[in-house]
């Protein structure tokens, strides 16, 4: 981005072209007065009149537009460093929003990897678990069992 | 005024000389100045093509953040839902191991009560088969008792059968008649004494073998006693051993569904594990997208005051443009007023020219 330096160079141009035109207006004012300073009859005066005091206001007028153009330029500098550093600091938060972009991506991605994982594993589970639990509750049957009973005989007594 | 013609003459040449000056400056100032808001114009062009493009692109990051919030809101609700799920196979795979385990220890326990019967009867059938041989001895002993009296009868019955062939002999020798002509029949007194003897000899040996024999029958009924506390003991154990060996194969079974429990909930545990990972990852990315929102949106906001500075820029060019023409305009009319003036001036210096060359004349 030279934006600004840009119209930085286009603003020292335009100093420097009204600084010249600034010179060179009193100059040539200088040298009318200066000649109609030669003689001072009615022909001067009417001179003065008819010709330089018009051209006097247009130096007026000139430096007015003279400074006018300053004070534009001065208003185009300020708002083109404005634009240029909101522009810099958009392009620096749109760097940072492909950062984090990047960042979303990658955690989309893992979790998505990951649950599609969970998923996968989890999937087999309940049935499988349902067959334990049938297997455990086949095992825990239980036909039941008494012993044999004791002999209770007079045979004991025969120890 | 001077009337010489040559300063008259010095001074038109220096008018001349500036007013070209002069104008040639407007000239130069003008096209510098005419240039330089060009530039301007262009720069504001371009900055706004500029503004305009970061506008969009920052409308275009506000879209993308907004769909990446619902994307990591949309993967935290699915891993959410993951991890509900291997919370509940935890759950499940957990209650299934502690029946096993119950199980197992249940017939643990059966084994334990059957494993102390076996032993019980394990050691009343040792007591009874001693009892048996102790009783087989005795049976035996009365047995080996009993050859003496049997042989005692069969020696006073042979001489019974001796005694009675005697006297059956003597009986049938032939008789004598006597003087007197009665018959005598013979004499076996001697014969039937001894048979009576036999007799009483063989009812003896008799009642010895009738003792004999009743030692035998209580030591066969102690026999067959022992035997029964035998059988009934014997078949104590087998019930116990059948119920043993039964419960082992069941603690066996438990054993394997126990470790088949554990692998699913091991499995499950690893799955729940993951789940969280997957919910922390969607989370992350929930953290990140309100990041990216936050970004896109300053950018949005720096964007917007691009623009707004960048349309600021034109405005100044455009008001530059403007005055620069107004500049332009003034210029040209000034070059125009210095040559009239000029004019003017070479007019009246003729005028004075003539002026003095005629009375000169």
């Amino acid at each position: 981005m030279q934006f600004a330096g840009t119209i930085y160079e286009a603003a020292a141009r335009i100093e420097e072209a009204t600084a010249v035109y600034r010179f060179k207006a009193r100059q040539i004012a200088s040298e009318y007065d200066d000649v109609t300073g030669r003689w001072g009859d009615s022909r001067a005066r009417q001179f003065d009149q008819l010709h330089l005091q018009s051209q006097r206001e247009a130096m007026d007028e000139g430096e007015r537009l003279c400074r006018q153009l300053s004070e534009l330029c001065d208003a185009a500098k300020r708002s083109a460093g404005e634009a240029e550093q909101q522009l810099s600091a958009c392009f620096a938060l749109q760097s940072e929003f492909e950062a984090s972009t990047t960042d979303v991506n990658e955690f989309l991605d893992n979790s998505h990897k990951l649950s599609t994982r969970v998923n996968t594993d989890t999937a087999s589970l309940p049935a499988e678990i349902r067959a334990v639990d049938g297997a455990v509750a086949q095992t825990a049957q239980d036909i039941g069992w008494k012993p044999k009973p004791t002999y209770e005989g007079p045979a004991k007594k025969f120890l | 005024m001077p009337t010489d013609p040559r300063q008259l003459l010095h001074i038109l040449e220096d008018l001349q000389h500036f007013i070209g000056d002069w104008t040639r400056t407007l000239g130069s100032v003008v096209g510098d100045a005419g240039g330089a808001v060009e530039m301007v114009r262009n720069v504001a062009n371009d900055l706004s093509a500029a503004t305009r493009a970061q506008q969009d692109a920052a409308n275009d990051m506000v879209q993308r953040a907004a769909q990446m919030r619902s994307q990591a809101a949309q993967a935290l609700q699915t891993a959410q839902a993951a991890l509900v799920r291997a919370q509940q196979a935890v759950a499940q795979a957990q209650q299934s191991l502690q029946r096993a385990q119950q199980m197992q220890q249940e017939w643990e326990a059966k084994r334990s009560s059957a494993q102390n019967e076996l032993d019980a009867a394990s050691t009343e059938l040792r007591a009874a088969m001693q009892t048996a041989q102790a009783a087989a001895r005795d049976l035996a002993s009365a047995r080996e008792k009993m050859h003496a009296p049997q042989a005692a009868l069969s020696g006073a019955r042979g001489s019974l059968a001796s005694a009675n062939a005697a006297l059956a002999a003597a009986a049938a020798a032939p008789g004598y008649t006597d003087q007197n002509g009665q018959y005598h029949p013979p004499n076996t007194g001697p014969q039937r004494a001894a048979v009576g003897y036999a007799q009483a000899a063989v009812a003896r040996a008799q009642a010895e073998v009738a003792a004999a024999q009743a030692v035998i029958d209580v030591a066969q009924g102690r026999m067959d006693m022992a035997q029964q506390w035998v059988g009934l003991t014997q078949a104590r154990v087998e019930s116990a051993q059948a119920r043993v060996k039964m419960c082992e194969g069941k603690i066996a079974q438990a054993a394997s569904l126990i470790a088949q429990a554990q692998s699913l909930l091991n499995a499950a545990l690893t799955a729940r594990d993951t789940a969280e990972q997957a919910v922390a990852r969607a989370n992350a990315a929930m953290s990140a997208a309100a990041v990216a929102t936050q970004q896109a949106a300053e950018a949005k906001a720096r964007a917007d005051a691009a623009a707004i500075a960048a349309a600021h820029v034109s405005n100044a060019a455009q008001a530059l443009a403007s005055a620069s023409h107004a500049f332009q305009g003034l210029s040209g009319s000034q070059g125009e007023a210095a040559a009239r003036a000029l004019g003017e001036v070479a007019k009246i210096l003729e005028q004075l020219l003539r002026f003095d060359s005629s009375t000169s004349l």
